[in-house]
């Protein structure tokens, strides 16, 4: 399962549930319409498209991985006109709203910026305007993002799902309380192991019971074929 | 009870007249009819089923569809096959107005249902309805920026020719996206999704949509598509290059991308 889709699906019902319900939503949107902003969110290394247009915003997952670094680092930039980048950290994200403040993070490190500062004052005043609590909302999936990717690594070493959503569980009880900046909250991911070993333990129920069917069919196979066989040599 | 690489199998089975459809095999100049009898019957229906038939799945393999597209503002893209348009409706937005976005299918019902959709959406202005066979593109050589085929290859009779005639309406540069399922990739998983699929599938849409005989097509067209490998030599032998493909929920449905350069 690509958990990042589901990641930028959640967030984009959020921030468009948002929209619907503040007042004056084209309103809000027009200076943003037509425009992109790529947030770069730095604990997970995943950068999130945000698609502005005049009804609704769209958010996709930066798949290729393009925009992971400044894209003014490269010649020439993939930035378009229209667009922005921002590369934060996950606890800044709230700072966004401060429209006065965006100059003072950039210059203090807290944000790296590349593309048309306009665009990201917009941004700025959208999201202060939006009864939304971004950090919140990031946070609350950044758990699955991270164990997901914590997940592929480890296919290639575990095998056997129950035995990996415990190893999950120990390496980030333990990186939690080691590290702040994870942004994972542990209960998140015990929550996620929880299911991912439901799933594991339901899905060889379903197993079980399929093989019990296929092996009950081949029996009634095997019994209507000897009947046909007894009747015909009763015959 | 699984069907294993039987595209590959039926291919070298079946003589040069007929083709599958389905477990069937039927005259090639009948697959188009058949195919389109079984989407003029879902037409209505098919969102609802779509959604109901994936638990709603499908809509995390078309977004990861769109990401993987690297589709941007200003460009033209083809939705091929694009049926009732939700490719097409995320595009529109992406390539904004300097954009065009073609929404094609064959099948007028599902053209239909798609453009009504998209009008009450609001999204016009930058898309085009064009009833067409992916098999003979009607559009000129080197023309789209990306080119987009979801769940649609199966249905067309003859795959490698429309994969040579999406290749020709790409521009040098451009991509293709074929999203489409697929071979699990266990065992166990294949079992379920058999029993899913020729058991519950059918009597889902028998009772939702009235048409058991279309979705037990559904399942069986399904088994018949070449598996992961196969589809990716398809494509590298009409000339796409930078060939790979992306297995999703277990290899149930894979997305393929190819470059043309
Ligand atoms: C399962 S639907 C997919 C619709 C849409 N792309 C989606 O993902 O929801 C398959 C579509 O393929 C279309 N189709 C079948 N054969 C075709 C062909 N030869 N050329 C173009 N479209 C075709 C059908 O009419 C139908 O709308």
């Amino acid at each position: 399962m690509p958990a990042i889709q589901v990641v930028t699906s959640a967030i984009e019902l959020a921030v468009n549930q948002a929209l619907d319900w503040s007042l004056n939503k084209e309103q809000a949107l027009k200076p943003l319409a037509g425009k992109n902003c790529i947030i770069f969110i730095q604990e997970v290394e995943q950068a999130l498209i945000f698609n502005f247009s005049a009804s609704s915003i769209y958010v996709k997952a930066d798949v290729d991985a393009q925009y992971a670094t400044n894209p003014e680092d490269e010649t020439p930039s993939i930035l378009s006109d229209d667009e922005c980048w921002i590369s934060l950290s996950i606890f800044a994200i709230d700072k966004l709203k401060q429209n006065s403040q965006m100059t003072k993070l950039i210059k203090s490190g807290q944000l790296d910026f590349a593309g048309d500062l306009s665009i990201l004052q917009a941004l700025s005043k959208l999201f202060d305007k939006l009864e939304l609590d971004l950090e919140e909302i990031l946070s609350k999936y950044l758990g699955d993002v991270a164990a997901h990717n914590v997940n592929q690594i480890g296919q290639k070493l575990v095998s056997d799902l129950a035995h990996h959503a415990d190893l999950l569980k120990h390496t980030f009880a333990d990186a939690a309380l080691d590290e702040k900046k994870v942004a994972v909250r542990s209960i998140l991911v015990a929550n996620y192991c929880d299911q991912v070993t439901e799933l594991k333990s339901g899905f060889d129920r379903a197993e079980a019971r399929l093989n019990l069917l296929a092996n009950k069919l081949s029996e009634l196979n095997k019994a209507t074929a000897n009947q046909s066989l007894n009747n015909k040599s009763h015959k | 009870m699984s069907q294993g690489n039987s595209a590959v199998e039926s291919e070298s089975k079946q003589n040069d007249d007929t083709i599958d459809f389905g477990y069937k095999q039927v005259k090639k100049e009948e697959k188009v009819e058949l195919v389109a009898d079984v989407f003029n019957s879902v037409a209505q229906k098919y969102d609802i089923m779509n959604d109901l038939m994936s638990f709603g799945i499908h809509r995390i393999w078309k977004r990861f569809t769109i990401d993987a597209s690297g589709a941007r503002k200003g460009q033209k893209i083809l939705d091929l096959a694009g049926g009732t348009g939700d490719l097409a409706s995320k595009f529109s937005q992406i390539v904004g107005e300097r954009g065009q976005v073609v929404l094609a299918d064959i099948n007028h019902s599902m053209l239909n249902v798609g453009k009504e959709k998209l009008n009450n959406k609001g999204i016009i202005g930058n898309i085009n309805y064009v009833q067409a066979n992916a098999e003979a593109l009607p559009f000129p050589d080197n023309h789209f920026d990306l080119i987009t085929i979801a769940f649609g290859l199966r249905n067309v009779t003859d795959k490698s020719k429309a994969l040579a005639s999406m290749f020709r309406v790409l521009k040098p540069g451009g991509r293709l996206l074929v999203l489409e399922f697929s071979k699990p990739t266990t065992e166990s998983l294949s079992k379920l999704y058999d029993f899913y699929s020729f058991y519950v599938l059918p009597q889902m849409g028998q009772v939702v949509a009235n048409d058991s005989e279309s979705y037990k097509y559904l399942a069986e067209s399904i088994r018949m598509h070449p598996d992961q490998d196969t589809l990716e030599q398809m494509m590298v032998d009409v000339g796409f290059e930078q060939t790979t493909y992306h297995n999703m929920t277990g290899g149930i449905v894979a997305l393929h991308r190819g470059f043309k350069f």
